[in-house]
């Protein structure tokens, strides 16, 4: 158990670097458990006919961990979830839960939470029984009512599931996959079609739950969730691993700590864009420059008095502190050329 | 102690978990499938409301009417009123359950849960059975008030039949209800299979007036077997060699069509 003495220095440590205490105290907890993942996927191959959805795709996440794994659609995230979590088998490679466990046993199943994307309870099924039913399975199922109430549930226990609204039977999956103590979460985009409060809240639950020792596996959409919330992540594109780290290494390996954005550019701009020796990257209409603060500046000057004496055109430039969007745009568009 | 402290407490992950005991999560989802299944109207009316239906339409006009040696037209018609409490809801209703858990991707919901399927399955069963035990009841109860029942409703083989009837219906719904369709699908093969095997039986209509080949193929409708030696036993007929050879032939069926939709359910 961490100290108070400990949790002092932490939530100081968090307010010079803008973190949430929890934030740091998870990595804490995450660097003090290196040596048994919660959750691993060892070099994993999954084809279905000719498609090849997972290609060699290790990852791990250890206890304490949040590991948010992202990815435009088709990318592998659900497919790879979804043999951590047993449901499929890997044509190679071996799935693990809390070491050796082998994922889908009855061990495993007993030590892993898990919600899935499209998946629902039986129609006529009460919130409240289907909270009961999970609770059920354990000798120990954990803090029912503070899971119950951080996911806003309370006054919907006598309603029947298919009453709720998307958000809320998003949030009663969640509930249920926390229930019975797992030491891994296994969440595929559990704040999909919840409104931005009840994420904000969930978020923080997930974290409180994260600090509490609990590993967490997430995939999501929202890159800013990726931002406040992940200690680790990991980029998928086309069943593989494109790039894997904190936010802040992923950040890093972009060439820079701002981005100019050119929308059509013509063919001088262009070449001007190729020429500055900074990192860029193309989509089909757009060209990305990563570099330092000054360095973008100075380009998008350039590209502005080129503008105006028309020796080159574009219709529209965007310069800004670097985002993970611009890079997982960038990774994922090559990812698809490639 | 701070916040932090608190959630570690609060939410601390069980280094070794324990499964409930099987009892303890038999009974709980046993509790949870009787709940859902009695939520379902179209269950409760095939099972509750429609032998009363059939009594009340057709068994009632002519009930006291001597058919042969002393056996009125309800004592023979009382097993057929049994079994149509049971028939749907074996034949119908579990395999549309069955079907909807997989539209909706409950099973593979379940396949994440430490739930053995073994309980899930009996849970599933019980709860049929429950209803299916309400339905019997409630006709039961009706016959025998208003008209009296005959001795033979106290013999045991009597009730073993009617039991073994409804193991056979029960893994014939659950072969329909496994095959790899989708829940539309179901409902319609289940629907007519069940009246195809209902209105042949000669349960609700005599069959007596159709072509001799329908009447021949109608021979092995197994509605038809069961009640007819479920309406001899009843009435202190004799059930022939053959008719009982009948009977035997649902064994190997119904093990047949369990294999069957466990490897279809499996495969999916």
């Amino acid at each position: 158990m961490i100290d108070d003495a400990f949790t002092q220095v932490v939530v100081l440590a968090a307010a010079r670097a803008r973190l949430a205490p929890s934030a740091l105290l998870c990595q804490r907890r995450a660097m003090m458990s290196r040596d048994t993942p919660a959750g691993e996927l060892r070099s994993i191959r999954k084809v279905y006919g000719t498609v090849t959805a997972v290609d060699e795709v290790s990852l791990h996440v250890y206890p304490g961990e949040v590991l948010v794994v992202v990815g435009p659609n088709g990318s592998g995230k659900t497919t790879s979830m979804e043999i951590l979590s047993g449901l499929r088998s890997p044509d190679s490679g071996e799935a693990r839960i809390s070491g050796d466990i082998v994922s889908g046993t009855f061990d495993a199943r007993l030590r892993t939470g898990v919600q899935l994307q499209d998946s629902r309870l039986p129609g006529g099924l009460k919130v409240r029984e289907a909270i009961h039913a999970k609770s059920a399975l354990y000798v120990d199922p954990g803090p029912i009512d503070v899971i119950v109430d951080s996911m806003g549930l309370r006054s919907y226990l006598g309603t029947s599931v298919d009453k709720l609204s998307g958000g809320l039977q998003r949030r009663l999956d969640v509930a249920v996959a926390c229930i019975g103590r797992p030491s891994l979460l296994i969440l595929d985009e559990p704040t999909s079609g919840i409104d931005p409060d009840a994420r904000g809240d969930m978020w923080h639950f997930f974290r409180e739950v994260c600090s509490a020792g609990t590993a967490i596996i997430t995939s999501t959409h929202d890159l800013s969730e990726v931002e406040a919330f992940a200690d680790r992540m990991i980029v998928m594109t086309q069943g593989r691993v494109e790039a894997e780290g904190t936010v802040s290494e992923i950040l890093a390996g972009a060439g820079g700590t701002w981005r100019l954005r050119v929308s059509r550019p013509d063919e001088e701009v262009r070449r001007m864009l190729t020429d500055s020796e900074l990192e860029t990257r193309e989509r089909a209409s757009t060209v990305t420059v990563f570099g330092e603060r000054e360095q973008i500046t100075a380009i998008a000057d350039r590209l502005e008095s080129m503008k105006h004496s028309g020796e080159g055109r574009y219709r529209d430039l965007l310069k800004g502190a670097i985002r993970l969007e611009d890079v997982f745009t960038s990774m994922t568009e090559s990812g698809h050329d490639g | 102690m701070t916040a932090e402290n608190r959630s570690a407490e609060i939410f601390a992950p069980a280094e070794r978990p324990r499964p409930a005991g099987r009892a303890a999560i038999l009974w709980a989802w046993f509790v949870q499938e009787t709940k859902v299944l009695f939520r379902q109207p179209v269950a409760v009316f095939f099972s509750l409301a429609f032998p009363m239906v059939i009594y009340l339409f057709i068994g009632l006009p002519f009930a006291e009417q001597q058919v042969s040696g002393g056996v009125r037209y309800i004592d023979q018609i009382f097993p057929a009123l049994l079994g149509t409490a049971v028939a749907n809801l074996a034949v119908m209703g579990l395999p549309i359950y069955l079907a909807e858990l997989r539209a909706r991707r409950v099973d593979v919901r379940y396949r994440t849960l430490p739930l053995p399927i073994v309980l899930f399955v009996l849970a599933l069963v019980l709860s049929m059975l429950v209803l299916a035990l309400l339905g019997i009841l409630l006709v039961v109860t009706v016959i025998g008030l208003a008209h009296g029942l005959l001795p033979a409703a106290a013999n045991p083989l009597f009730w073993l039949l009617v039991f073994l009837m409804i193991g056979w219906l029960c893994s014939l719904g659950f072969l329909v209800g496994s095959l790899p369709l989708d829940s539309r699908a179901i409902q319609g093969i289940s629907a007519v299979l069940f009246f195809v095997m209902y209105f042949g039986s000669g349960a609700a209509v005599p069959v007596a007036e159709l072509p001799q080949i329908m009447q021949d193929v109608l021979e092995w409708n197994p509605l038809k077997q069961w009640f007819e030696a479920l309406g001899l036993l009843y009435t202190g007929q004799e059930i022939s060699g053959s008719v009982w050879a009948k009977l035997l032939i649902a064994l190997p069926l119904a093990i047949a069509s369990v294999v069957g939709g466990l490897l279809l359910w499996r495969k999916k």
